[in-house]
C-alpha cells in the first residue's frame, strides 16, 4: 500500500517567522518557489535561520504569517494525516540528537519502516542490516545510543532521513561528527538513492563546502527579508 | 484596575491551565484513534512497560504503606469503639477510611513521586534529545505514541495498585485484630463484607481512574512543556508534582463531600 504523495514543488507565500519572545524576526514576507536541483545548500550570511528554515521546509516549525505551500497547498491548513502523506516522502537528519534513546541503532532505523508498514516485516530488517553493513555498523547496530560514539549516533541519524527512501531529505549539518571513512560512505550511499531514482533532492546547511561540490548543490543564501538561489561557487 | 487585572489573571491561570492540559489529552486520544498505523502492538508494549514501572516497580513501597494503615486503622478503631460499645462498626470505619479514603489518596501520591515525575522528565528528556521532532518528522503523532499509552498504562497501574493497598490493608487489619483479640479470619472478612456496599466500589473506582487520568495528564503536559534547553526538565518536573497533589487531593476531597452530601439527602437530613 503506498500511501506516500508525490512532492512536486516546495515554495513560500509572504511567510514570516518569529521565535517566541524574540524582538525581530527571523523571516519576513519571503516569497519564493524553492529550487529544483538535485541538491540545495542551505547558508545564511548572517549566521542563522538555516536549521529553522529546514525545521519548517520539514514541517516541524509553522510559518506565523504567510504560508509554506507543498504542490500549491498550504501545510499549515492541514491536518497531522493529511500531511503525513507528504511527510512520508520526506527525511530529515539532526544537527544533535534526535535518535530514541530507548531503542538500539537498528530499532530506530527500522522503526519509520514498521510503524507505517512501508515494507513487509522481513524485507525491512533486510533492507537496514544491508544498509548498516555498507557502514560496517555490524556489531554495534544493536546497541543504543548512549552506548556507541558520537559519530556513530550522527550517521545512524543521517541515514534514518534516508531509509524509508523519500523524496526530498533535509539535513542539518550532515558532516560535523561524522569520521572520513563514514563520509565516504556517505556521499556513496546518497549517489545510490539519487541513481535508484526514489531520492530527488536534498537540501543541507553545512560550513564545509565538501558535500556541496560533492553533489554540484545550488546555493540558496537566506535573510531576513530576502531568499537567494545561485550556483555554488 | 491593576489590581483587578492581576486578580483575574489569577483566577483565570489555572482555568487555562486545566483547559490545557485536558485539550491535549483530547488530542492524544483523538491521534490514538485516528492513527491507522500505530498497531496495538505498538501501544501495548509501551503500556505494559508503564503497568510495569508505574505499578509492579510500586508494590513494596504500597505494602509498607497499607500494612500500616490497615493496622493503625484497626488498632485505634477497635481500642477506642470498644470502650464506647461500638465494636461492631469496625469493619464501617475500615471501608470508610480505606476504601473510601486513603487507598485512592496515598496510591496517587505514591504514583505521583515516583512515576509521575519519572514521565515529566522522561519526556521532557526526550524533547531536548529533540526525541519527540524525530518522531514527528518519521510521521509518528507524538501524542498517541508517546502520551495515550502512559496515560492508558498510568491508569490501569494506578486502579491495580489501589486494589492492592485495600487487600494489604485489610490483611494487615487482620494480623493486627487476631493478636489483639484473637479475631476469626471468617468473621473479620464476614465483618468488612457486610460493611462493603454497590457505592463504595463505584466510589472507589471514580477516584482512582480520575486520580491516575489527573497524574499522567499532567505529567505529560508538563514534559510537553520543554522547548529545549536541559535546564527546564527539573524546573517542569517538580510543577508536575505540585500540581498533580493539588488537583488529585481537589478532586478526591469534591467526591467525598458530594459523596456524603447525597447520602445526608437520601437519609433527609439537612441539605
Amino acid at each position: 500500500m503506498n500511501m506516500r504523495k508525490a512532492i512536486q514543488s516546495l515554495e513560500f507565500k509572504d511567510m514570516h517567522f518569529n521565535f517566541e519572545g524574540a524582538t525581530q524576526p527571523l523571516f519576513e514576507n519571503i516569497s519564493m518557489k524553492l529550487p529544483e536541483t538535485k541538491a540545495v545548500w542551505v547558508r545564511s550570511p548572517g549566521g542563522r535561520g538555516k536549521s529553522t528554515l529546514l525545521r519548517i521546509l520539514a514541517g516541524l516549525l509553522s510559518p506565523d504569517k504567510g504560508s509554506y505551500l507543498i504542490n500549491g497547498e498550504a501545510v499549515n491548513e492541514m491536518s497531522f494525516e493529511q500531511f503525513l502523506l507528504y511527510r512520508l516522502n520526506m527525511g530529515y537528519g539532526f544537527d544533535m540528537g534526535g535518535l530514541l534513546n530507548n531503542k538500539s541503532l537498528a530499532e530506530n532505523l527500522i522503526l519509520p519502516l514498521l510503524y507505517h508498514k512501508l515494507l513487509p516485516n522481513e524485507e525491512a530488517f533486510e533492507h537496514v542490516q544491508a544498509v548498516t553493513d555498507m557502514f560496517g555498523m555490524q556489531e554495534i547496530r544493536d546497541l543504543r545510543p548512549f552506548g556507541v560514539s558520537g559519530s556513530f549516533r550522527k550517521l545512524t541519524c543521517v541515514l534514518r532521513a534516508f531509509i524509508h527512501r523519500p523524496q526530498v531529505v533535509f539535513l542539518d549539518d550532515p558532516m560535523t561528527g561524522l569520521k572520513q571513512d563514514n563520509l565516504n560512505d556517505l556521499y556513496h550511499f546518497v549517489e545510490e538513492n539519487f541513481a535508484s531514482r526514489t531520492l530527488r533532492q536534498i537540501f543541507f546547511t553545512s560550513e564545509n563546502p565538501e558535500f556541496a561540490h560533492k553533489f554540484g548543490a545550488e546555493e540558496l543564501l537566506i535573510s531576513a527579508d530576502w531568499f537567494t538561489a545561485r550556483p555554488a561557487a | 484596575m491593576t489590581h483587578v487585572a492581576n486578580l483575574g489573571r489569577r483566577v483565570l491561570a489555572p482555568v487555562e491551565y486545566t483547559l490545557e492540559v485536558l485539550l491535549m489529552i483530547y488530542l492524544s486520544v483523538r491521534a490514538a484513534f485516528f492513527d491507522q498505523s500505530q498497531g496495538l502492538r505498538t501501544v501495548f508494549s509501551v503500556v505494559s512497560a508503564q503497568i510495569y514501572f508505574t505499578g509492579f516497580q510500586a508494590l513494596p513501597l504500597i505494602s509498607v504503606l497499607a500494612l500500616a494503615s490497615g493496622s493503625i486503622v484497626i488498632m485505634q478503631s477497635s481500642t477506642n469503639l470498644t470502650m464506647i460499645g461500638g465494636g461492631a462498626m469496625v469493619g464501617d470505619l475500615m471501608v470508610a477510611i480505606i476504601v473510601r479514603e486513603l487507598a485512592p489518596l496515598l496510591t496517587a501520591l505514591i504514583v505521583i513521586a515516583r512515576s509521575g515525575t519519572a514521565v515529566a522528565s522522561e519526556i521532557g528528556n526526550m524533547r531536548v534529545n529533540k526525541e519527540i521532532e524525530a518522531l514527528e518528522i518519521m510521521g509518528i503523532h507524538p501524542l498517541s505514541y508517546v502520551v495515550f499509552p502512559r496515560l492508558m498504562g498510568g491508569i490501569v497501574s494506578v486502579v491495580c495498585l489501589a486494589i492492592y493497598f485495600v487487600v494489604i490493608a485489610c490483611m494487615g487489619g487482620y494480623f493486627v485484630a487476631n493478636f489483639l483479640h484473637e479475631v476469626q479470619f471468617s468473621f473479620y472478612i464476614d465483618v468488612l463484607a457486610r460493611a462493603f456496599a454497590g457505592a463504595d466500589i463505584g466510589l472507589f473506582f471514580l477516584k482512582n481512574i480520575f486520580s491516575g487520568a489527573i497524574t499522567f495528564m499532567i505529567a505529560c503536559y508538563q514534559g510537553m512543556l520543554v522547548k529545549g534547553s536541559p535546564h527546564e526538565v527539573p524546573q517542569v518536573t517538580t510543577k508536575a508534582v505540585v500540581n498533580s497533589v493539588i488537583y488529585v487531593v481537589l478532586f478526591n476531597m469534591t467526591v467525598t463531600i458530594l459523596f456524603y452530601l447525597s447520602r445526608l439527602m437520601a437519609l433527609g437530613i439537612g441539605v
